[in-house]
């Protein structure tokens, strides 16, 4: 009697056993994440770097980037000609996927001490680096080693990753989204190549133009923007106005976001939803990819994106229509105050504690931002060049005359005035409330939500999300 | 003598210690510490950061998104599993019947479970795209099968069905071939018709199968994130945010690995209950 029940437990444990595999996921996860999701990768990095090995004796550092494609590529150059340059450092790079989950990857890391001693964040990673207190500011290396004068870096770039006063990071591959747009496409409508649109109100006026259809099927549509949370911070700094309380957590830690009380998240919501609405632009979902092939096959006559696609675009084209680059469009408000906001890659130096290590890591990073490297990087990719020395370079001049459509984002950036609506927000859940952004906005855009439900949602998950960081980080 | 009782006793439990001890390792600490964190609120680095009780489960229950979420992932998996068995079925009986060249079609029919579900999922997202993709095209429509709301999860369900074909397809011809041939013989010589002769023999014969894949099938769609993941993160809005994807975004995008493991448990006595339900079923499968 007794040795049945006994038996009736363990076979009850046991199906719980093959149960919980659901769960087993969650918190078994958590710990293992670093080493097994850093497998794949190095087996990849290992390929593209042509199987190459440390040479003997020389000391190895790890390089994390989140670059695919022929963006990919161009870093891991830079990587392979810093090892061929020198005998006594050799880099191992990395490929850890896109921003997000680099930074997923590195959360786990950091505290399992599997962390990189370089890796390559985006700017919504800042504050949550920052706060990790794994990673060590770049001017306090500056400052035993003063290889780059701050006064050279974009001053946009200064401002963005000036935290606690103190410069943290180099900025590798800084980019900010520009429009770009099909010139054979304005021609052809009657339209004036040569004169885009500069704000929503415009193009609301010569999209009609734009659209060409076949039948009842459309084969042109005027616009076509996918649904970023980047491109609404920039909508908002556009406007002059700002993202987060506090001046954008720029003066004090913010305690909540501002753009439901000022405004501006209503105009940009309703403006984005009414072009949609008139058919004028095109919803491609969320995935930056679809965007783009629509634009690249001739399916839509402007979109947005990244500066850092623009040698991706212009290769993807050909010679199937011209390309032009203009500044992004903007939505009114005090336009005046408002510009851009940086984005894009930096290179941190990790703190592994030990110094040999930092040292040789420092090296890299001071390598991979050299005015030539950078300006060479910049080329094949379409990014910016963070150190102003570059632009100075021979090359670089000539490049730029040739190919006017580079020029745009510099102008771009250097007509941002410097505020704090341009220096954009410091969050530490900034992936968070731009998911959450995301998701409502295409409610609103599917007409499953209004507009002043999806800001009261965005604003009270966004507001609670920071009030939980800012309660477990003391 | 009673030492004799008592090894006789105790020896079969030793067997068992080895694969206990991996149980344990992997399954039961993890299951503990899920428990545990269940109860606390984290930090973003997931350490915990003070005792919690039991709120999280109460925001949980009591909070909108986690409802749809529940409410997703019942449909889905409804749709999955009605889906996929029903698939297997069709292609396995039609897999079953002796024609030339059928060893062809047997292949192609298992063919999809050689696949990973991630390649799977960025194929169809080709052959969805809104307008460059293939299916548009054939259908001569326009429709966003992935980013329009009325569609996305019935796209994504049947992704997965044909992800789930090729396992059902295998099992229930696997079970067919075991059907004993004189009971259709009878049934012929009785003038049974196709749909009678399968109804009446065909089915209660290869039952057995049919609920271990109910069981199976059940558990993978309340698994279900590959494809969600790439094809469309949740969305549009939360249209496709299942609970294990729901999961992933607390705790691994939000950094809240406390209401992750909250949401865990969750699921965890959903499929209990679901699993109980379907034993009680079981007492109608012939063996």
């Amino acid at each position: 009697m007794k040795t049945k029940k006994v038996k009736q437990i363990v076979s009850a444990l046991l199906c719980a056993a093959v149960l919980t595999n659901v769960l087993v996921g969650c918190s078994g996860g958590q710990k293992d994440a670093a080493p097994a999701s850093s497998g794949q990768p190095a087996a990849q990095g290992e390929k593209s770097a042509g199987a190459a090995k440390a040479p003997e004796g020389a000391r190895v550092i790890t390089f994390w980037h989140c670059m695919g494609g022929n963006i990919g590529e161009a870093v891991e150059d830079i990587v392979n000609d810093f090892n061929n340059s020198q005998s006594e450092i050799y880099v191992q790079s990395d490929f850890q996927g896109a921003y997000d989950d680099a930074l997923t990857k590195l959360k786990a890391a950091m505290p399992a001490g599997n962390a990189p001693d370089v890796v390559q964040m985006f700017e919504l990673g800042t504050r949550y680096l920052v706060d990790s207190g794994f990673a060590i500011p770049a001017e306090d290396m500056l400052a035993d080693d003063p290889a780059i004068n701050l006064d050279d870096i974009e001053p946009i770039l200064r401002n963005y990753y000036t935290v606690n006063d103190k410069f943290q990071c180099i900025p590798f591959n800084p980019s900010t989204p520009i429009m770009y747009y099909n010139k054979t496409a304005f021609a052809e409508a009657g339209l004036d190549p040569e004169n885009p649109p500069t704000t929503f109100a415009e193009i609301e006026e010569i999209g009609p133009k734009l659209l060409k259809k076949d039948g009842n099927r459309v084969i042109q549509y005027p616009m076509s923007l996918f649904i970023y949370g980047w491109f609404f911070e920039n909508f908002v700094a556009g406007m002059g106005e700002l993202y987060a309380n506090n001046n954008n957590g720029r003066t004090e830690r913010a305690t909540a976001v501002a753009y439901d009380q000022n405004g501006s998240a209503k105009t940009i919501m309703e403006t984005w939803k009414h072009l949609v609405d008139e058919g004028i632009i095109v919803n491609y979902g969320r995935k930056s990819d679809e965007n783009k092939n629509a634009f690249m096959s001739g399916q839509a006559a402007m979109t947005f994106e990244s500066t850092a696609q623009l040698t991706a675009i212009l290769n993807g084209v050909g010679d199937r229509f011209e390309v032009g680059t203009a500044y992004l469009p903007m939505m009114g408000g005090k336009a005046d105050e408002g510009g851009v906001i940086i984005g894009g890659g930096n290179l941190w130096l990790l703190d592994n504690k030990d110094e040999q290590r930092k040292k040789d890591a420092w090296e890299f990073i001071k390598y991979a931002t050299s005015p030539e490297v950078a300006a060479e990087f910049s080329r094949k990719t379409g990014y910016f060049c963070a150190n102003t020395k570059a632009y100075e370079t021979e090359e670089m001049k000539k490049y730029l005359e040739e190919n006017p459509n580079f020029q745009t984002a510099i102008n771009q950036l250097h007509d941002a005035p410097l505020n704090y609506a341009t220096q954009g927000a410091s969050l530490g859940v900034f992936s968070e409330i731009r998911a959450t952004f995301e998701q409502n906005m295409e409610l609103v855009l599917q007409n499953g939500q209004s507009v002043d439900d999806a800001i009261a949602a965005i604003a009270s998950s966004a507001n609670d999300a920071i009030a939980n960081y800012n309660a477990t980080v003391k | 003598m009673k030492n004799q009782n008592l090894l006789k006793t105790i020896t079969p439990y030793l067997y068992l210690v080895p694969a206990f001890l991996l149980f344990a390792i992997f399954v039961f600490f993890p299951f503990g510490k899920t428990l545990y964190l269940s109860l606390h609120t984290t930090d973003p680095n997931g350490d915990v950061s003070f005792f919690n009780g039991f709120n999280n489960y109460i925001n949980i229950l009591t909070s909108a998104n986690f409802m749809n979420s529940l409410k997703v992932t019942f449909k889905y998996a409804i749709l999955i599993v009605a889906g996929s068995i029903f698939m297997g079925l069709v292609t396995a009986l039609f897999a079953n019947e002796k024609v030339a060249g059928m060893s062809i079609f047997r292949s192609i029919y298992a063919l999809p479970m050689a696949i990973s579900s991630a390649s799977v999922a960025i194929v169809f997202t080709f052959i969805f795209h809104p307008s460059l993709g293939m299916l548009n095209y054939l259908l001569k429509t326009n429709i966003a099968w992935l980013i329009d709301i009325k569609y996305a999860l019935m796209s994504v369900s049947i992704v997965t069905i044909w992800m789930n074909i090729g396992l059902n397809f295998i099992f229930i011809l696997a079970a067919l071939q075991s059907v004993d041939s004189s009971l259709y013989e009878a049934a012929a010589i009785d003038g049974a018709k196709f749909l009678r002769k399968h109804w009446s023999i065909t089915l209660p014969s290869i039952s057995p199968t049919l609920f271990f894949l109910l069981i199976i099938n059940v558990i993978n769609s309340f698994q279900a994130y590959a494809q969600i993941n790439l094809m469309t993160k949740g969305g549009p809005g939360k249209a496709t945010s299942v609970i294990v994807y729901e999961i992933y975004q607390e705790a691994f995008m939000n950094n809240r690995f406390g209401i992750a493991c909250t949401e865990s448990v969750i699921l965890f006595v959903i499929i209990l209950i679901l699993t109980l339900l379907q034993f009680k079923l079981e007492k109608k499968v012939n063996y």
